[in-house]
């Protein structure tokens, strides 16, 4: 699980040198070519994609646990089978449609796509929302028009009676739609979904969602934030200032202060590039210091383990999406190109039956109808990267 | 998807808990349900938590506030105007005698104290100047007796509960008046069936049994019968664990014969299903009160009298969750002593059961 790219390469050269010998013939001189990365990332989504069909249900969800009924699961899979590529069969198209269709039936008076008293709503209505924008079919307009207002309701601002200055830790960012606390987790997908329907960094809420994304970063020279002040000056993200999710590390006087990590520093960066900084920008030129310095295709840097890995592959590639960079300068003359090592390390842990699955249980990624479709919705972007490169 | 506990009550039940012991996440969630709950009740129109009249009591936003801030996601007022506002609200009942209550509404003491706890809990020295005030009150409402009373108009004899209440408030404020906790303890002393320490005349009588009740010669939970027959006030688990909190806060060691007394009454009558003695009345005082008793005490596993151990944070902690409600809260269908508010016993069963998950978070370690 923590082989990093060279490792990977290395290990594959000696397997095919190894083979080569046992088959009693000479090694090959010239160091094995690398697999086609474009062609592992389509083959891996295609058998995801047929994964997904063995799984349909009939009545749009896939899947069988608890969770692939929620409306937040069925989008996420609507949104990797959209985006998955190669041509879209009959039988997707199908299977595509009726999902569609359970999310649509599940929207309430208030616009929300969620099952009422099931909480994460404005996550689930996000989802449904860039699920159904990536079907590019104009019946879903009038759907998308009504869960917009409430996307917007969810962020934390003056309406709301929050204050910039006071509420410091929550002003401009999203919530769960109910419990009026905010996050940049909430906060990303609801960027995704708002900029989907075609919002932009021109607006007062992507402005104010500007205001709760620097403050998340680790970053004393932009975030004005008392209780972000004694970070190590890393660039990496939280939760929400001045909380993660992995607990603490210490600061150079030795206090406890919250660990910055992967899946929100990618969220973080994306976040900003939405709400309209440019690359050489104090944010972004900090958060990209602090990918070079945790560059991993492995394991959610930061993190612990593999919990929440999956998650964390759909926010590193629309990151370097968002960003529209296809190849890091690690230093040292090494250089990631993020497509590649993400289509091959993600093919490798695909199981048999096309899915995958954490082993990690934290925020349902061992269910498999979650992990497969974040694999699937990272592989995409991996692909259209691959493909666009050509 | 990340984060919040309502998603695993509602979707995810059908992982649950392990053979043994009440799961960790599971207890988080449970914790966090019960905090949107709280959260959502409140009203930016009113700047407080829940709708009732009983809501409007600034000891109940008090009491929400601490126990949102001792919660494990730590709400303080930066996150929201759910903690700036009832904190506004509370400081806007401070009367020029430092008390913090409606005029007219009552329970003077118990306002105050605990509006006075919640102040304390968030450590921001904007309210410094409130909180000596308020302190300054408290002490008033101390009798003669050492035992806190309601407040005005109940100046004579003070009961556990009020002073309980006081106590806990004073020392979260950082009263240090040796005097306070001395008259206190001698108070507490003589609402409890202990024969070794208890200096009253007629509790000599008693079964000894280490239990408290509410004033001396005074029980809400009715009367027992010595073995000579004779009618003795009723010991029950709020008054039990409010007196062991009540002791440790007053300066008494973890050996002294008073609290080992208490130790053994709660033990013996252990329940995580009742507020032992008094049935469902006063549930989740009893749970919120028990749990603060165990951690200051310093006790993790209790034995029974059938020669089994119990985890009692485990067995609150899983009563706890059976309890809650879908949408996240808690109520006492037994209405006594105001727990039909759900509002009010969600504070308490939170105030619980943020203890009980840093003690399992803690034995998992």
């Amino acid at each position: 699980m923590r082989m990093g790219q060279q490792a990977w390469g290395w290990s594959l050269a000696l397997a095919l040198a190894v083979g080569s010998l046992t088959a009693g013939e000479e090694a090959p001189a010239a160091p094995p070519a690398q697999p086609d990365a474009a062609a592992v990332a389509n083959a891996a989504a295609e058998k995801a994609v047929k994964y997904f069909l063995s799984q349909a249900n009939g009545d749009g969800t896939f899947g069988k646990s608890m969770a692939a009924k929620s409306p937040g699961v069925v989008g996420l899979v609507v949104y990797g089978l959209a985006k998955a590529p190669g041509k879209r069969s009959p039988e997707l198209q199908a299977a595509l449609d009726k999902a569609a269709g359970y999310l649509v039936a599940l929207q309430q008076e208030n616009g929300a796509i969620a099952v009422p008293g099931h909480g994460l709503e404005n996550y689930m209505t996000s989802v449904a929302v860039m699920a159904l924008k990536a079907l590019n079919d104009p019946k879903y307009d009038a759907v998308l028009a009504k869960a917009k207002p409430y996307i917007l309701s969810s962020q934390l601002t003056a309406a709301q009676g929050y204050n910039k200055d006071e509420h410091y830790m929550a002003y401009g960012g999203f919530g769960y739609g109910g419990g009026k606390r905010a996050d940049l987790s909430n906060t990303t997908f609801s960027l995704d979904a708002l900029k989907a329907l075609g919002m932009d960094e021109n607006s007062e809420e992507f402005k104010n969602a500007l205001v709760f994304v620097r403050r998340t970063q680790d970053n004393t020279e932009t975030n004005d934030v008392p209780a972000m002040k004694e970070g190590n000056n890393s660039g990496g993200f939280l939760y929400f200032p001045g909380t993660g999710e992995f607990g603490t590390e210490k600061n150079r006087a030795g206090k406890d202060v919250p660990k910055p990590y992967g899946n929100m520093t990618y969220a973080g960066i994306k976040c900003l590039i939405y709400c309209g900084a440019k690359p050489d920008s104090p944010e972004l030129q900090a958060a990209w210091r602090w990918i070079k310095e945790h560059y991993d295709v492995t394991q959610n840097p930061g993190g612990k383990g593999s919990e929440g890995y999956y998650y964390y592959l759909v926010a590193f590639a629309k990151a370097f999406t968002a960003a529209k960079v296809n190849e890091i300068d690690l230093g040292d003359g090494k250089k990631a190109a993020w497509a590649k090592d993400l289509a091959l390390q993600v093919a490798k842990l695909q199981k048999p039956d096309g899915s995958w699955a954490n082993e990690a249980e934290r925020w349902w990624e061992s269910d498999p109808t979650l992990a497969t479709a974040y694999a699937l919705i990272a592989l995409d972007y991996a692909a259209a990267n691959l493909a666009g490169g050509k | 998807m990340r984060g919040n506990g309502t998603w695993i009550c509602a979707l995810v039940l059908g992982w649950a808990a392990a053979a043994h012991g009440v799961e960790l996440d599971r207890v988080k969630s449970a914790a966090d349900g019960g905090a949107n709950w709280l959260i959502e009740q409140f009203d930016l129109k009113t700047g407080i938590f829940g709708a009732s009249e009983v809501n409007k009591l600034p000891g109940i936003q008090g009491l929400a506030i601490r126990v949102l801030s001792e919660h494990h996601r730590k709400y303080s007022e930066p996150l929201g105007p759910f903690m700036t506002e009832p904190v506004k609200y509370i400081l806007k009942q401070q009367q020029e005698d430092g008390s913090i209550r409606i005029e007219g509404q009552g329970f003077d003491t118990y306002n105050t104290a605990l509006a006075l706890h919640g102040l304390a809990a968030l450590k921001n020295p904007k309210y410094t100047d409130a909180i000596s005030k308020a302190r300054a009150y408290l002490l008033t409402a101390q009798s003669k007796d050492g035992g806190f009373t309601y407040g005005y108009g109940f100046r004579q004899g003070g009961d556990l509960s009020n002073t309980w209440c006081a106590l806990s408030s004073l020392k979260a404020a950082g009263e240090k008046d040796a005097k306070v906790f001395e008259a206190a303890l001698n108070f507490i002393r003589r609402v409890q069936d202990n024969i070794e320490t208890n200096p009253d005349a007629e509790a000599k009588a008693g079964p000894n049994s280490g239990g408290a009740y509410y004033k001396p010669g005074q029980s809400e939970a009715g009367t027992v019968k010595n073995r000579d027959g004779v009618e003795f006030p009723k010991p029950y688990g709020s008054m039990t664990a409010a007196a062991l909190d009540g002791y440790l806060q007053s300066g008494l060691k973890a050996d002294a014969p008073e609290v080992q007394a208490a130790l053994r009454w709660l033990t013996a009558n252990f329940s995580a299903t009742e507020n032992p003695g008094a049935g469902m009345n006063g549930y989740y005082y009893y749970v919120h009160a028990l749990a603060r008793a165990f951690e200051a005490a310093q006790v993790t596993e209790i034995s029974l009298g059938d020669g089994g151990k119990v985890h009692w944070a485990d067995a609150l902690a899983t009563q706890l969750l059976a309890r809650q409600k879908r949408e996240g809260f808690w109520v006492n269908e037994t209405t006594k002593w105001m727990e039909s508010d759900p509002v009010l016993c969600t504070a308490y069963a939170l105030g619980a059961l943020n203890i009980c998950y840093k003690q399992l978070k803690a034995a998992k370690k």
